[in-house]
């Protein structure tokens, strides 16, 4: 069920490059952010696409219409962006290791149960200790933490496993 | 769960290496067996009693706390 290896390498060169975009450009997730070859009103990525449960908020009128689904023109950039980085966790977290076996799939369990775990915890510390847009933003960042958490604490227990077995030639 | 691999790797002179390369699993797991931090799946057990040429019970023995739970299972159906 898990994807080669070189799918790892892919994710990894994904993600870094979406995370140094969202260093260089902070407002990628929330603010009208166009990619430098887009513009807002006649980018390559402006297209019609159907919004649900849009209330016409942004748009300057006193007429606030609600409607299931509607047709709009939107920048997608920042969604391409966002699909491009969770694919790009997604490969890294579902791609075989080295010498994948039985071991390391009770390894790859116990990363995963103990992922959950951790990123509770993270959840219920946000709700305590952040507020207004900064907590939207490391909600926003909830989206690949688990994944990426689950990478790292995986990584982590091959390397332990790895210094900690004596190998015997 | 103890084991005797390391026993019957010595008897039959074979390095973790070769018995990882027989058995199409890793040096690191079959280590992790040996040393009991990993208990290894029934596939992999009756592979191992293959390669020694011995019964699985043989080399895999439950240890005291998991013989007493064995009796709180029923003898018969």
């Amino acid at each position: 069920m898990l994807l080669p290896r070189y799918f790892r390498i892919i994710g990894l060169c994904l993600v870094v490059s979406i995370i140094i975009g969202f260093i260089a450009k902070p407002n990628i997730v929330f603010g009208d952010f166009d990619m430098p070859f887009s513009s807002a009103k006649e980018g390559i990525f402006l297209t019609m696409v159907p919004v649900f449960f849009d209330s016409n908020y942004n748009e300057p009128t006193d007429k606030q219409e609600f409607e299931v689904v509607r047709m709009k023109e939107k920048d997608i950039s920042n969604e391409l962006l966002l699909t491009l980085m969770l694919v790009g966790v997604y490969f890294i977290s579902f791609s075989r290791i080295k010498n994948d076996d039985e071991f390391s799939e009770r390894l790859r369990l116990e990363a995963f149960s103990q992922a959950i775990i951790i990123n509770s915890v993270l959840l219920l510390l946000m709700n305590w200790l952040f507020y207004d847009r900064l907590f939207l933003t490391l909600i926003a960042a909830q989206l690949f933490s688990f994944l990426l958490i689950f990478s790292l604490v995986f990584a982590l227990k091959i390397r332990n496993q790895r210094r900690s077995l004596a190998h015997e030639e | 769960m103890k084991n005797s691999i390391k026993v019957e790797r010595a008897r039959n002179n074979i390095t973790q290496a070769k018995l990882a390369e027989l058995t199409q699993v890793s040096w690191q797991t079959i280590n992790a067996i040996e040393l009991g931090k990993y208990d290894s799946s029934a596939l992999l057990a009756f592979c191992l009693a293959r390669i020694f040429n011995v019964a699985v019970e043989e080399i895999f023995q439950l240890n005291k706390g998991e013989m007493i739970l064995l009796h709180f299972y029923p003898v018969h159906l």
